[in-house]
């Protein structure tokens, strides 16, 4: 996956850096739904739906932007990886603190929950961004929920080696050395979870 | 699963396997030379690899920029490092969000603008919304920067539906009615092109149009671009437009594609142009439609429509122009399809409008057919008596085939889930054999994406679009299909469009509000029945009309047979009801109208009255209560104050009356009462009032008249009959006057001795001594001890006189 340049992006996290108030409503208008789905992607359905009904991404997001400051773009996939990592970090630990406080937000809301009405209500997006023209990510929200299903459906060991590849960005040599294991096996490893991947996309309908 | 099912499936799979293990290890095997290999199963693995390559470009999608996020993105050196005089550091992207303007309201750039460093002064930004019959239009005009000569004006996010009437710096760039032409006028020349492409310069994905010099500094005019502006931008001499698609423009070098051996240019359409082409490898002809790939919109588009694609290639109808292959070469993607011999039905169409009415519709279409291109005669084109050819009956017999087999195909692909969502004439090819074919299936849904953000195809033709098609495109569903195909035969049978518009946007503004033109009145020939079918499937509401193309076709069918049809004709109160539903305001407004002209006058006055009223009694509230602080003079004013505003107040006038009696001002007294009389003859208070001033007067005459008028109203007012007697007593009428005290007494409760000891007084002034003792008796019975002294002595006076008299 080649990294892309965003001199958008860039310039809005140069002018959030700087206080820029409004630079970070676009950084959150424009990133948002993005983000959120990487979020989605990479947890798992149980608290994916958690995320969802608690409506933690927005703030998530927000706390996530305020601390750029630690932050210099380099690409997309960079900033988009950073961002979501503190979101998801955030999300995780108020999760953790709703089971602290021994309250099943199961029983407060259904675990699938409406994604029609959560694809609106977005950070700092007071109004849905115009549907005659979703952006790229909008327009594959159809496509996006199918590969989420098709990757709640893979095996542990599979599903990581996709999230670790296709969104955290890493060389099969830089897996191979996380999970301790030679570059080859990885890439077979890969290869069958691409497989495998794909035939459970292909299932869903 | 059967054994050798199995082993195929082995054989995909490793195939497949093999496959992304070499992508893996950074090698670009071609997918088409990878496949030749299996050649059993090359279609299945082409399809496991795209679905593949269709996951990357899904995981891409999340961690890869995405420019349609910043509504595309203007180029980095459009507004960073450029020039900008010397506030170079404090450059901030001018963002103008126009769900916040209101609309109507004129917007001064130097109020929503906080750009330092970008100049602006002086313009005006105006959002025009609403007014127009079609929602979502909206209209800026006047946008210009003025002054010095690193003058930019950027405006990201510019979210119009259909926006039309830009002004920048001497452009104007206008959308032709059909066929996407545009007219681009630079500094007053204007130039007619058929595509943007045209317009000088294209760079990258951007079209840079190069003003004259100059324009700097005094930029103004008009620009008028339908369809949205995501964002643009104009610096220095250039007109930056982004996100309008260069189509590739039919005087440039055909781009190399391998695979495939271009021939020539069949065709031009607002996302690319079609060739035939010889696919090399098949050794067939192909309709090769390439798209220049260079905005990321495309990509986009290309997205949905390779998706489509897939299930497309699945699927054969004998009514679909089948798609054999999409790629991407370069900055091209691009899609195979077979070559149909024929002639599209806009041309057909086009013919047939050319011709002179002595001709039949029937014979110009067998000749199109027959030399597979439109007839363009130019020496009927300006001829007034050629209004087209005669709808003949063979002509609708055979149109209403090719609908009927578009129907079809159309049916065919929305059980597949697929909507065509660009059903028009250009659309339909009718091949040698007559048979009609749909193209651009599949891409239609992608190019909806194209048309509705900015291409001349659509803005061309809008025509055929559904009304809901054109208010939340991505919602419509198969029945949106259904009336475009009406359109389509609409026009096919009348020659006319279902709206016709001088303006795109009065065409939008009529197919989302306005009736439709019944068929029959372009064609009296027709039979009702094609008038029903026809509106029934033109309705405005997908709900009601016909609900499948497949009931439609079998209306048109119905009439073809003289069968009964479905389709109901709709009754005058249904019309007006939908009229109503449709455009209730504008419905409401009308009768409201109507209501106020026959209600005007009266409603008016009596607003105006009540109005008036609610004053008055104010004043005359503050009149009462300075009445009951003694400040008379005070009330006077306040009463004066009520009866001026309402001058029928008779309460207020009887007040003044009171007021100028308390202050013994008998004459102005006198006046007031006899004012609130004026007004209200039955106000007995007044008359009351009337007598005692005349009574103060000692004009008895006039206070016994008085009296007597208050008492014929009220004649329960005790202080008016011993008014009246003391009036009588004046003009010394004693048996009047006693008269008048014995109605006193005639009140049942009425036991005051004082009164009774009048009498008596009375009755000894008139002489009858008798009745003052009888009464003077009386009184001493009702009296208190120490009043009872004072009346004996009286009574003891009475009996002496009574006893002188005797």
């Amino acid at each position: 996956m080649e990294n892309t340049f965003n001199h958008q992006t860039q310039r809005l996290v140069t002018l959030a850096k700087s206080g820029d108030e409004h630079a970070l409503e676009q950084l959150c208008q424009t990133h948002g739904e993005q983000v959120r789905r990487i979020i989605r992607m990479r947890m798992g359905p149980e608290l994916r739906s958690k995320m969802e009904s608690m409506d933690l991404v927005q703030d998530a997001f927000i706390s996530a932007l305020r601390s750029l400051d630690n932050f210099t773009y380099k690409n997309e996939g960079d900033f988009l990886r950073w961002i979501s990592k503190i979101a998801e970090n955030r999300i995780r630990d108020n999760v953790d603190k709703i089971h602290a406080n021994k309250r099943d937000i199961r029983k407060e809301k259904p675990l699938i929950t409406n994604r029609t009405n959560t694809q609106n209500t977005f950070v700092g997006v007071n109004s849905p961004i115009d549907a005659t023209t979703p952006s790229l990510i909008i327009s594959k929200r159809e496509d996006l929920n199918k590969l989420e299903k098709a990757m709640d459906k893979l095996k542990s060991e599979d599903k990581e080696v996709i999230k670790l590849t296709k969104i955290d960005g890493l060389s099969c040599k830089q897996v191979a050395e996380k999970m301790g294991k030679t570059t080859d096996a990885t890439r077979m490893l890969l290869s069958r979870a691409i497989m495998a991947l794909g035939k459970s996309f292909e299932n869903i309908e | 699963m059967t054994k050798s099912e199995n082993n195929s499936e082995n054989i995909i799979e490793q195939a497949v396997q093999q496959f992304v293990e070499a992508q893996l290890q950074g090698q670009k095997p071609n997918i088409d030379e990878f496949v030749k290999q299996y050649p059993e199963f090359e279609s299945q693995i082409r399809l496991r690899l795209q679905n593949l390559d269709e996951i990357d470009s899904l995981f891409d999608c999340l961690m890869q920029a995405d420019d349609s996020n910043f509504g595309d993105a203007i180029n980095e050196h459009n507004l960073v490092g450029q020039e900008f005089g010397e506030n170079k550091e404090n450059i901030v992207p001018t963002v103008v969000d126009f769900e916040d303007l209101i609309p109507g309201t004129t917007y001064n750039l130097n109020d929503s603008f906080t750009a330092s460093g970008v100049q602006i002064t002086g313009e005006e930004f105006f959002y025009y919304g609403g007014s127009s019959a079609a929602e979502g239009f909206a209209r800026v005009e006047n946008i210009g920067v003025s002054g010095g000569t690193n003058n930019e004006l950027a405006i990201h996010n510019l979210n119009l539906n259909f926006d039309f009437g830009t002004t920048l710096g001497g452009l104007t760039l206008q959308y032709g009615e059909f066929g996407g032409n545009i007219n681009v006028e630079i500094n007053g020349d204007l130039i007619n092109v058929d595509n943007f492409a045209d317009i000088p310069k294209t760079v990258g994905g951007t079209i840079v149009s190069t003003l004259d010099e100059g324009i700097p500094g005094k930029s103004s005019g008009a620009m008028f671009i339908v369809g949205k502006i995501n964002s643009f931008k104009i610096g220095g001499q250039e007109l930056w437009i982004d996100n309008i698609v260069p189509s590739i423009a039919p005087n440039q070098q055909s781009p190399t594609i391998p695979k495939f051996k271009i021939l020539r240019q069949i065709g031009q359409g607002g996302m690319g142009a079609v060739f035939l082409a010889k696919q090399i490898s098949l050794n067939r002809y192909v309709a090769l439609k390439i798209i220049s790939d260079v905005s990321k919109t495309q990509n986009k588009s290309l997205e949905r429509f390779k998706r489509e694609a897939k299930i497309m290639a699945k699927i054969s109808h004998p009514n679909i122009v089948p798609i054999y292959e999409v790629g991407q070469q370069g900055p091209y993607s691009y899609f195979a399809m077979e070559y149909v011999e024929g002639v599209s039905l806009d041309k057909i169409l086009q013919s047939i409008r050319n011709v002179p009415s002595n001709e039949k519709a029937s014979g110009v279409m067998h000749k199109c057919l027959e030399s597979q291109a439109g007839i363009y005669d130019k020496s009927f084109l300006n001829d007034e008596s050629s209004k087209g050819a005669e709808i003949d009956t063979e002509y609708i017999f055979e149109i209403s085939k090719i609908i009927i087999g578009i129907a079809s195909a159309l049916g065919y692909a929305h059980k597949k889930g697929i909507l065509h969502r660009d059903v028009k004439p250009s659309n339909i090819l009718i091949a040698s054999d007559g048979t009609a074919k749909l193209v651009d299936f599949g891409l239609a849904k992608a190019e909806t994406q194209q048309t509705i953000t900015l291409t001349g195809e659509f803005f061309g033709t809008p025509n055929y679009v559904s009304p809901e098609q054109i208010r939340k495109p991505e919602i419509v569903d198969h029945r949106s299909d259904v009336y475009s195909l009406a359109a389509t035969y609409y026009e096919c049978l009348t020659l006319h469009l279902p709206f016709e518009g001088n303006t795109v946007n009065e065409t939008l503004a009529g197919i989302l509000s306005h009736d439709v033109t019944p068929p029959k009145k372009h064609s009296p020939r027709l039979s009702t029945d094609f008038n029903t079918v026809l509106l029934h499937a033109l309705e405005k509401s997908p709900e009601d009309r016909y609900q499948t193309v497949a009931e439609f076709a079998a209306d048109i069918g119905n009439v073809l047979d003289f069968k009964p049809i479905k389709a109901k004709r709709s009754s005058i109160t249904q019309r007006t009801y939908k009229t109503l539903r449709r455009n209730p305001l504008k419905v409401v407004a009308v009768g409201v109208i109507l209501l106020l002209v026959v209600l005007g006058v009266i409603l008016s006055s009596i607003y105006i009255q009540k109005r008036n009223w609610d004053i008055s009694r104010e004043f005359y509230t503050s009149g009462i209560r300075r009445y009951e602080l003694n400040d008379l003079p005070g009330a006077i004013k306040f009463f004066e104050k009520a009866v001026k505003i309402n001058p029928n107040f008779a309460e207020s006038y009887y007040n003044i009356g009171e007021c100028y009696y308390s202050l013994k001002k008998y004459n102005e007294a006198i006046e007031a009462y006899n004012n609130a009389i004026s007004i209200d003859p039955d106000h007995a208070a007044s008359y009351w009032g009337l007598g005692l001033s005349y009574y103060e007067l000692e004009d008895f005459k006039e206070a016994v008249d008085s009296y007597k008028n208050s008492i014929k109203i009220d004649s329960n007012n005790i202080e008016t009959h011993l008014g009246l007697g003391d009036s009588y007593l004046g003009l010394n009428l004693y048996e009047e006057a006693i008269h008048s005290y014995r109605q006193i007494c005639k009140f049942t409760d009425y036991k005051d001795h004082s009164y009774i000891a009048l009498l008596a007084v009375v009755y000894a002034k008139a002489g009858n001594f008798e009745e003052a003792i009888k009464c003077q008796k009386e009184a001493i019975d009702l009296a208190d001890d120490e009043t009872k002294t004072e009346y004996k002595k009286r009574l003891e006076a009475y009996e002496a006189h009574k006893h002188w008299r005797e």
